[in-house]
């Protein structure tokens, strides 16, 4: 058993992610192809816009502050 | 006619007022005597040759207790017993109870006028056989659904020969079943706990508090899993002879940027031909009559009322016979009902005078029906009594209840959609207006009716309209909406879980039991803890499915297509099945409980990172010498960093995702009786909130100077 990095809740598997953040994480990364049809934009700015926004889910807000924190280039 | 003569007769009522609402209007002259025994009194009165004794209760004066002793589970055998034996606060039973069995010994016959539903009637079948000690199938019936003197005496001269045995079973079936549920699913979750940690920390659920908070569970990861979306929206404004027109492109979201933009280059400055105009006339009938769950719903859309104090309010204009029953399903007014003398009563209110003589000129009343029945009450409506002494909001839900009345009467309203097409560069836009030739009910009904009129000038085809202003805004996908006190109730009501009478102490018990944050239904950790936990190892405690069948095992009962004691048989069988594998699996779902309850405390005491050392985490922390809590940081102990900030010492204190405005440090809420406030950690100091400090002297002095005065 490990521990979601981000809420410290059991996971199942090898996963750093437990499920609400695992599934936050594939909705961030699914809702991507379809923000790049509507309009131009890159992986980090889509993430920045997304993070402006209030209506943003929070375990979905939790997922981008975790990604900018693993990559010191991308600053919110 | 009534054959028996110098009886002396026992009434049982549910409560005190409808006790002597009953009195007066079955005394002869309208004047019965209160007769004051110790705690208690009773209502005495003549009628013909009759004496009747009119008692009351005060709702349930007998409850369930398990059998056998000790705070474990399973607990499946109950048995009645007076209430103040379970209840520590019921003492006002005790005396009323005495007072029903003494009143009792010299007794011809008794008489149930209770309300007519499942509960009333078991109200008044457990005071026959617990307080009385007479068989209940000798009893007479008094059924009723407004407490005015007319159908009280309409009552008692139609007087029913027996209970109706299927709704005391029903109301039976409904008790037992929930509190067995209650009892073992909420020892079992507290249990798992003390059997695993040996903390005692009470976990609530029930058999339709399970499913209801995985309603609010689910809606809940909806929101906090959302990815908005975006999409443009073209904003136009046209003007036509000196008028400014908001102008609505056809297509009302556009998907891709580049094509909005494009949109709006192509029609900078362009002009706008008028190609068509068309019209249509809708007509729309008054609004159903109001049940139960209808008025709860408009009562939160009009005042923010939530069910349960539309409830309570309900039934208080109903004691003071204002309105008919307010637990009704019903959205039916029966022709029984002289609709004609209700509303010539109305009119003898000064407000509605004007509007009840436009009705009462008609030649014939037929209100509007709805599609929901009740076997036993029709739908809420005023009894046309005056009211004399109403505080504010009775008075506002009474209002409503009148005017959605009397709007059932009136005709239908009529109006006129006109939508202009205009075209320009090949692209379509709408001018849409909305008239309304006949008012109709909407004037009765008023001001709870909606109507969004938009006048337009009048246009004509080819004619001109210049586009003068024209560009794209961005908007995003929403995420659905939180529930709110109303909408779960209609979830729960469209579910068929819980009752009439039951569901709106079900939606404030997620609150109560500290599932939810706030009126919005937002699932705090100990909520999720819960949800989680028995979503993993008992899906069925939170399962509509299973639950539903309990409640048409209920309504088979109510029909007598099914007997109780096979209903119930069953229900513990299912149960006892369930609490089997819950024992099985004790440890697992303690250790899950358990650790969703150490995140549930550190997030309640964690205040946000430490402003000083940028290391620690602000916590809430209680002396041991002084008791007084305070924040400090986390690296207190390590003696790293000695912030410390003080605390407001009364009320719950609640972490808000928020940083403060003024100052930037984390806010948070108190949650007292009283009232809920917001500050920050820094609230001492902040800038901002200097007349809050300064507030808060004041209300202090104020206090001490009343306790001084008191002393």
């Amino acid at each position: 058993m490990n521990n979601c990095v981000i809420c410290g809740r059991e996971t199942n598997s090898e996963n750093s992610f437990c499920q609400y953040h695992k599934t936050a994480h594939d909705n961030l990364r699914g809702s991507f192809s379809e923000w790049k049809r509507r309009t131009a934009v890159d992986w980090n700015s889509y993430m920045k816009r997304l993070y402006e926004l209030e209506s943003l889910g929070v375990w979905v807000r939790e997922i981008i502050e975790f990604l900018m924190s693993q990559d010191d280039s991308l600053e919110l | 006619m009534r054959s028996l003569i110098l009886s002396r007769v026992l009434v049982i009522s549910e409560k005190p007022t409808a006790a002597k609402r009953i009195a007066e209007a079955l005394d002869d002259n309208g004047a019965p005597k209160e007769i004051k025994r110790g705690k208690a009194s009773y209502f005495e009165c003549n009628n013909g040759q009759d004496i009747l004794l009119i008692v009351y209760a005060l709702g349930h004066l007998f409850e369930l207790k398990q059998t056998v002793k000790g705070w474990k589970y399973p607990r499946l055998d109950v048995e009645w017993v007076p209430k103040y034996e379970v209840v520590k606060k019921a003492t006002q039973t005790k005396p009323i109870i005495n007072l029903i069995k003494y009143l009792s010994k010299d007794i011809d016959y008794f008489i149930i006028a209770t309300d007519y539903d499942i509960e009333g009637s078991l109200i008044g079948y457990l005071t026959l056989k617990y307080a009385c000690k007479t068989d209940p199938k000798n009893a007479q019936r008094m059924v009723f659904s407004n407490l005015t003197k007319n159908e009280l005496q309409n009552s008692y001269e139609n007087i029913r020969p027996h209970l109706d045995f299927p709704l005391v079973d029903a109301g039976w079936f409904r008790h037992e079943i929930d509190w067995i549920y209650g009892i073992n699913f909420t020892r079992a979750l507290t249990l798992a706990i003390k059997n695993t940690v040996g903390w005692f920390k009470i976990i609530s659920t029930g058999r339709v508090q399970g499913p209801t908070l995985a309603f609010v569970a689910e809606r809940d990861q909806e929101i906090n899993l959302h990815v908005p979306i975006p999409f443009w929206r073209i904003l136009t404004e046209g003007k036509y002879k000196d008028q400014m027109l908001e102008l609505e492109y056809s297509k009302k979201r556009i998907e891709i940027e580049n094509e909005a933009i494009s949109i709006v280059k192509s029609l900078q400055n362009a002009e706008g031909h008028v190609k068509g105009i068309n019209k249509s006339v809708t007509t729309h009938s008054p609004p159903a009559p109001f049940n139960l769950s209808g008025l709860q719903s408009e009562a939160y859309r009009h005042f923010g009322y939530k069910p349960s104090r539309t409830l309570a309010i309900a039934q208080k204009l109903y004691l003071e016979a204002l309105i008919s029953y307010p637990r009704t399903n019903s959205q039916k007014i029966p022709e029984s009902i002289d609709t004609r003398e209700i509303l010539t009563n109305l009119g003898k209110i000064r407000t509605y005078k004007k509007l009840t003589d436009e009705l009462l000129g008609k030649k014939k009343l037929v209100p509007v029906q709805g599609k929901k029945t009740d076997p036993a009450h029709p739908a809420i409506h005023p009894t046309g009594n005056k009211p004399e002494k109403i505080t504010q909001s009775e008075r506002k839900l009474y209002d409503l209840i009148v005017r959605r009345f009397l709007s059932l009467f009136a005709d239908k309203s009529k109006k006129e959609s006109i939508r202009a097409d205009i075209i320009s560069n090949d692209h379509l836009f709408y001018l849409r207006g909305l008239r309304i030739l006949e008012q109709g009910w909407i004037k009765f009904y008023n001001p709870y009716s909606k109507s969004d009129v938009r006048e337009i000038p009048p246009l004509a085809e080819n004619d001109i309209i210049d586009i003068v202003h024209i560009e794209c805004d961005t908007r995003f996908s929403p995420p659905p909406p939180f529930y709110n006190p109303s909408s779960l109730l209609k979830v729960l009501e469209n579910a068929n879980l819980g009752t009439k009478a039951t569901r709106a102490g079900i939606v404030d018990s997620l609150k109560s039991r500290g599932y939810t944050l706030n009126d919005r239904f937002e699932l705090s950790t100990l909520g999720y803890t819960t949800f989680e936990t028995l979503q993993q190892y008992m899906p069925l405690m939170l399962s509509s499915e299973f639950t539903r069948q309990l409640e048409e095992d209920m309504e088979a009962i109510q029909t007598k297509n099914q007997d109780r004691e096979s209903a119930l048989a069953h229900a513990r069988k299912d149960l006892l099945e369930l609490l089997n594998r819950f024992q099985e699996q004790e440890e697992e779902i303690g250790n899950a409980l358990v650790a969703g309850l150490q995140r549930f405390w550190k997030e309640k005491q964690e205040l946000g990172i430490c402003p000083k050392c940028n290391e620690g985490k602000l916590i809430v922390i209680r002396s041991p010498k002084t008791g007084k809590r305070f924040v400090g940081c986390s690296n207190y102990k390590e003696k790293k960093c000695d912030q410390t900030f003080p605390l407001p010492q009364k009320g719950e204190i609640h972490p808000l995702d928020k940083k403060c405005e003024y100052c930037g440090y984390q806010m948070f809420s108190v949650v007292s009786p009283r009232r809920k406030w917001e500050t920050c950690v820094n609230w001492t100091k902040c800038p901002g909130r200097v007349d809050e400090i300064q507030a808060l002297e004041e209300q202090r002095t104020k206090s001490r100077q009343r306790e001084e005065k008191s002393s």
